[in-house]
């Protein structure tokens, strides 16, 4: 069944539920947010892309309003003084190169006392600073979140439970969220339209530390992940059925089937006097043929008044092996797959925004990336040109609006 | 080596713009507001006293916030915009795209907002209404949790 209707209908179900249970005595809201955006990329060989996006600037064209562009649509219903409803359906351009909207939030939360919550439905992932409103740009000071960090989470949310617990220790405030969740998304193949699926299911685990003017955040999820692709399965076939001592075992190896996979991050944000400085770490780690990713990024930004300029330093790197003996005369091929996910990448980016109102803010944002030599950079759709060995420096300029209703 | 060398250099560059900016701009000292502000809350209220820290946790909703008071925001913007920075310790924006963040989140939602003409007939309806004033507008029947001209009350 499409997942979208399977969503909708969940969340009918749970606001008839909800209604009937709360007496039609409802607070209703209705709000949402947004961005419209135009970027440009330098490269010719490359496209600039954010997450699942199939294209982006660059190599297919070089100005693009799809990069960013988002438009989001939440209502709220708040049925007792303890329990409440939200539905949140966001358009941006998704894997198969349209703005369908989205189902990124439907959730049933209960807060049974002041310390308790609960969360069951769809709800967003939030392993680091700006994950849960990732897609929110007005919430956050850069134009968009460093990919180098926020590259690590593939989607925006999760289905699950969720428990969070608030208390306070010392001058801090704390807040605990655990859970178990599952995460399903389609990604498209690099210079093609053939799609495939990830499946992840698991647990997590954050902490929240913040006062008046800082912020910190610890995060670790544990999952079981599940993806492959056509050209993946032939090369595994291959090594298994052809004779090669170590054949199978290599591609049981380098196979991503119900493989352990680790996120952890962590994060400061600190603001006072009008300055802003945050900085993230973040770590991945999937058992397979797939590079252990690491991103990190410091943004320092100061305001005067509406304005403020900011920059971001950001750099993403992986360690993984390069080569494996045991593959014989397949080596080349396999050689290729471990280099697949190869994004060594450092980027500075300089932005300046706006506040046009209290709901509408204009940012302005140049970004120069060079990828390290022998790295595929965080790019989509290399050309045969790509010059993978010593890949050259680009500059990404976007300029968009961030709103809220 | 070169994927060492680069990072290290564009550190050294960041770090070194950032400090020459912050001394550039530490000459403009920026100056504080000369009036003050009142959190109050209906005179019967059971609660006595509020800190910055409780205060700025119960108007940005964070933290397990005491459930019986009920934060009211101001609609006038200088005053707001008075308070969030004497009281909260953050610029508006912030504070907007905290409560952006919040509600898109499905966290939570912000306080809600009243004029001048308001304050007093909302402490008198909500018992556990707590919202602020300008010093010299205190109205009548209420009490004072936190005063920024005297300090924190512990």
């Amino acid at each position: 069944m499409n997942k979208q209707l399977v969503w909708i209908r969940l969340s009918l179900a749970a606001i008839l539920l909800t209604l009937s249970c709360s007496g039609f005595a409802i607070e209703t809201y209705v709000g949402g947010f947004g961005t419209a955006s135009l970027s440009c990329f330098s490269s010719d060989t490359a496209d600039y892309v954010i997450n699942d996006q199939p294209e982006g600037p660059g190599r297919t064209r070089r100005c693009d309003a799809g990069l960013d562009s988002t438009l989001g649509v939440q209502l709220d219903l708040g049925l007792n003084e303890s329990l409440d409803f939200a539905l949140q359906i966001v358009a941006d351009r998704n894997v198969e190169r349209n703005f369908k909207p989205d189902v990124t939030l439907a959730q049933l939360r209960w807060r049974p006392t002041d310390a308790l919550t609960l969360r069951l439905g769809r709800m967003p992932t939030n392993a680091f600073l700006h994950a849960e409103n990732r897609q929110v740009r007005y919430a956050m000071p850069w134009v968009r979140p460093p990919l180098e960090v926020y590259g690590l989470l593939p989607t925006f949310s999760q289905d699950g439970l969720e428990i969070i617990n608030e208390g306070s220790f010392g001058r801090w405030q704390t807040e605990w969220h655990g859970g178990i969740t599952r995460i399903a998304f389609d990604v498209v193949t690099s210079n093609s339209r053939e799609t495939f699926p990830i499946e992840a299911n698991g647990t997590f685990l954050n902490l929240t530390l913040r006062d008046r003017n800082t912020q910190l955040k610890l995060g670790y999820g544990y999952s079981k992940t599940s993806f492959t692709s056509a050209d993946v399965e032939a090369l595994f076939g291959a090594l298994g059925a052809l004779v090669l001592p170590d054949g199978a075992q290599l591609a049981d190896d380098l196979a991503i089937d119900q493989a352990a996979t680790h996120l952890f991050g962590l994060g400061m944000s600190h603001e006072q006097n009008d300055w802003l400085a945050m900085a993230e770490f973040g770590y991945r780690s999937i058992e397979g043929f797939f590079r252990d990713q690491y991103g990190a990024y410091v943004t320092l930004g100061r305001r005067f008044g509406p304005w403020m300029p900011y920059s971001t330093l950001a750099r993403r790197w992986t360690r993984g092996p390069d080569s494996d003996s045991r593959a014989g005369f397949l080596q080349p091929q396999v050689d290729v797959l471990l280099a697949s996910s190869r994004y060594d990448t450092n980027s500075l980016a300089l932005g300046l925004s706006r506040e046009i109102t209290e709901q509408t803010t204009l940012k302005f944002q140049a970004d120069w990336v060079q990828p390290d030599k022998n790295s595929w950079g965080l790019y989509y759709n290399h050309a045969p040109d790509y010059d993978y060995a010593n890949p050259d420096s680009d500059w990404l300029f976007t300029l968009s609006l961030d709103f809220i209703f | 080596m070169s994927g060492i060398h680069l990072p290290l250099f564009l550190c050294a560059r960041f770090i070194g713009i950032a400090i020459t900016s912050a001394l550039v701009l530490s000459l403009s000292v920026s100056v504080a507001a000369a009036e003050g502000i009142l959190i109050v809350a209906q005179q019967d209220a059971e609660v006595t006293t509020l800190t910055r820290e409780e205060a700025a946790n119960l108007f940005l909703g964070l933290g397990s916030t005491n459930s019986r008071l009920i934060p009211i925001d101001r609609s006038e913007q200088p005053l707001r915009e008075r308070f969030y920075r004497d009281v909260i310790g953050l610029s508006a924006a912030s504070v907007r795209a905290h409560w952006a963040k919040q509600v898109f989140t499905g966290r939570g939602r912000p306080p809600a907002r009243i004029s001048k003409t308001d304050v007093k007939q909302v402490l008198n309806d909500k018992p556990g209404a707590v919202t602020y004033v300008a010093i010299d507008q205190l109205p009548a029947h209420s009490k004072v949790l936190l005063s920024t001209e005297q300090g924190e009350q512990e």
